[in-house]
C-alpha cells in the first residue's frame, strides 16, 4: 500500500505546483479581478458553446417581469437581468454571436426542463426556495414579494379569512397554492380551491365572477390590477402577506462553475445599481415603487468582486 | 441528468391520497361522460338512418359540429363562453351554484364529443346489418320503431362492439384534458405531487400505470360482453 500513496502524494505536489504556477501565469497575464475564459469544467457552458446557443426559459404572460409583448418578443425586467449573463457568456467563451433560444415555461414543466438540461437559465417568476435547491441551482435574489389575493373590488374583502367557505383559483404547483392549502387546513376556512393555468386564466375566473378571489404572488397580480382590469378600479389586491417569496433565476444544479458565472453578473448588477434602473424601467411607468426591502436585499447580496 | 429518485414519495401522505382522488374523478367523468356518449350517440346515430331527411340532416350537422372542433377548444368553449352567453342567472348557476362546475362541464364536454363518435358507429352498424333485414321487419307487420328495437339496434349494437370498446377507451384517456378547466384527475393530480416534492417522474409513472390497469379492466370486461351476447352461428368473427 505504501506505494500508491507515495505516488499520490507525488501527483498531490504536482498538482499544488501547477496550480501555482498557472495562477501566477494567469494573474500575470490578464487585469486581476477577470475570470477564465472558455467552458473550462462548466458542463453548462460546454453545451452553450457546443450548440453555440444558450437557452432562455421564459413566462408568457408574467408583465413586466418576463412576458411576450404583442409584437411576440420576449422581454421584462428578468429578461433583461438575464441578458447581462448572456452578454458574461459571450465574452467568456470568446463567442459574440452566440444565439440565444427563447423557450416558453409555465409553472408546472419549468423545474423538469431546467433539471433535464433543455433550459440553461430560467427567467421568471420563480421562488427561490430550499426544497428547489434539491432539483435546481439558483441566482441570487432578484425580487421579493408574497403571497396576496386579488379579488372584486366592489366585494369588500379585506383579508383572506373573509373568503372563507369561498371558491379561490390558485396557479396550479404555485407556492402561492401550498400556503393558502396550509392555511385553509390550519383555520379550517374550507375554502374551494380552483385551479387555474397561468395569471390571466386566474384573474379571468374573478372577472367572470367563477371565484370569489385568486391568490398569487402580490408584485405581479397588483401589476394586474393596475393595467389589465376590464374596467380600471374593479379589482384590487388584499391581505398580508401570506408567504415570503423571493424570486431567483433556475440553472442545472450541480455546475458551480455556471452558477458562480450567474452570481457575479448579478452583484454587479447590484453593486453597479443597474439592476435598481432596470426596476425603475420597468415597474416605474406601472406606479409600483422600489420596495425597501427590495433595496436592502439589492445592497446585501452586491458583494464584492 | 441530475435527478433524485425516490419512489416512496408515492406512498408517502398526503400524496398516496391524491393519486387516490385523481383516479377517483377520472373515473367519475369517464364514466359519467360514456354513459352520456352511448345515450346521445345511439339516439344521433338512429336519426341518421330514419327515412327523414330533416332528422336525417339534423344528425348529420351534430356529428360534423362534435367531431371536427377539437376536444381541448370545445371544454374551454363549455367552460368560459357558455355561462357568459346565456342569461346572466343561468350563467351564474353554471358558475357557482351547481356543485362541482369544474366536474360537470368536463363530463358534459367530453360526452358530447364522444357521443359524435358513437352515433356514427351506430349509423354504421345499422346500415352494415342491411336494407334487407328492415324490409322483412315491415313485410312482417312491424313498424319503424318495433324494427329499430327487436331488429335492427340488436344485431348493429352486437356489430359494433369491439370499436365501440376503443372509443370507451378514448373517453377514459380523453378525461385527462378536464385538468385544463381546473378537474383535479390523475394527471392534473400527478403534476399536482410534481410541483410539490419535484418528483415528477415517479408521478407520472404512477399515473401512466393507473391508465393502464383502468383500460385494461375495460378491454377484459368488454371482449366478455361480447362473447356473452354473441348469437350463435351470427356475425361470425375472424
Amino acid at each position: 500500500m505504501s506505494q500508491p500513496f507515495a505516488c499520490s502524494r507525488v501527483f498531490a505536489a504536482a498538482a499544488v505546483f501547477a496550480t501555482l504556477v498557472t495562477g501566477t501565469l494567469v494573474a500575470g497575464a490578464v487585469p486581476s479581478g477577470a475570470v477564465e475564459s472558455g467552458p473550462g469544467n462548466s458542463p453548462v457552458l460546454k453545451r452553450i458553446a457546443e450548440r453555440n446557443t444558450i437557452t432562455i426559459g421564459h413566462r408568457e404572460a408574467s408583465v413586466p417581469y418576463s412576458y411576450l409583448s404583442r409584437d411576440q418578443k420576449v422581454e421584462g425586467y428578468v429578461i433583461d437581468l438575464c441578458t447581462k449573463v448572456v452578454d458574461a457568456v459571450k465574452e467568456r467563451l470568446g463567442k459574440p454571436d452566440l444565439q440565444v433560444r427563447y423557450v416558453p415555461i409555465n409553472t408546472t414543466n419549468r423545474i423538469p426542463l431546467v433539471a433535464n438540461g433543455t433550459i440553461d437559465l430560467e427567467c421568471g417568476t420563480t421562488t427561490n426556495t430550499l426544497a428547489r435547491q434539491e432539483q435546481v441551482a439558483f441566482s441570487p435574489v432578484f425580487y421579493i414579494t408574497g403571497t396576496q389575493v386579488l379579488v372584486k373590488t366592489a366585494s369588500g374583502v379585506k383579508e383572506v379569512e373573509d373568503l372563507a367557505g369561498k371558491r379561490v383559483a390558485v396557479l396550479q404547483g404555485s407556492s402561492n397554492e401550498q400556503s393558502l392549502r396550509a392555511l385553509n387546513d390550519a383555520k379550517k376556512l374550507g375554502i374551494e380551491l380552483v385551479y387555474a393555468k397561468d395569471l390571466a386564466e386566474g384573474a379571468l375566473l374573478v372577472e367572470t365572477d367563477r371565484v370569489d378571489g385568486f391568490a398569487a404572488d402580490g408584485g405581479q397580480i397588483k401589476v394586474y390590477a393596475a393595467t389589465k382590469a376590464r374596467q380600471p378600479g374593479s379589482l384590487a389586491v388584499i391581505g398580508r402577506l401570506l408567504t415570503y417569496d423571493p424570486y431567483s433565476a433556475m440553472m442545472q444544479k450541480g455546475d458551480p462553475d455556471f452558477t458562480l458565472l450567474v452570481g457575479r453578473v448579478f452583484a454587479d448588477a447590484f453593486r453597479s445599481g443597474e439592476a435598481e434602473k432596470l426596476y425603475d424601467k420597468w415597474f416605474g411607468p406601472l406606479g409600483i415603487g422600489l420596495d425597501p426591502i427590495l433595496k436592502t436585499a439589492f445592497e446585501i447580496q452586491a458583494l464584492p468582486r | 441528468m441530475e435527478y433524485h429518485w425516490n419512489w416512496g414519495v408515492l406512498f408517502e401522505p398526503p400524496y398516496f391520497g391524491w393519486l387516490v382522488d385523481g383516479t377517483k374523478w377520472t373515473l367519475l367523468v369517464a364514466a359519467t361522460a360514456w354513459v352520456l356518449a352511448l345515450a346521445v350517440g345511439v339516439t344521433i346515430g338512429v336519426a341518421r338512418t330514419l327515412p327523414w331527411r330533416p332528422v336525417r340532416a339534423l344528425g348529420a350537422a351534430y356529428v360534423d359540429l362534435f367531431r371536427n372542433v377539437p376536444l381541448l377548444i370545445q371544454l374551454f368553449l363549455w367552460y368560459f363562453v357558455l355561462p357568459e352567453v346565456l342569461p346572466a342567472e343561468m350563467g351564474r348557476f353554471i358558475k357557482r351554484d351547481l356543485p362541482n362546475p369544474e366536474f360537470w362541464t368536463a363530463a358534459v364536454g367530453l360526452g358530447l364529443f364522444t357521443a359524435a363518435r358513437v352515433a356514427e358507429q351506430v349509423r354504421a352498424g345499422i346500415q352494415a346489418v342491411g336494407q334487407g333485414q328492415g324490409m322483412a321487419a315491415a313485410a312482417s307487420g312491424m313498424t319503424l320503431a318495433q324494427s329499430y328495437r327487436h331488429v335492427l339496434l340488436p344485431l348493429a349494437l352486437r356489430q359494433i362492439l369491439p370499436p365501440l370498446t376503443s372509443d370507451f377507451l378514448h373517453v377514459i384517456k380523453n378525461s385527462s384534458l378536464a385538468l385544463t378547466i381546473g378537474l383535479l384527475e390523475l394527471t392534473g393530480q400527478s403534476r399536482q405531487i410534481e410541483s410539490n416534492t419535484f418528483q415528477g417522474i415517479e408521478a407520472l409513472t404512477a399515473a401512466t400505470l393507473v391508465y393502464v390497469a383502468i383500460t385494461l379492466v375495460v378491454t377484459v370486461a368488454m371482449r366478455a360482453v361480447e362473447r356473452r351476447v354473441a348469437i350463435p352461428g351470427q356475425l361470425a368473427r375472424a
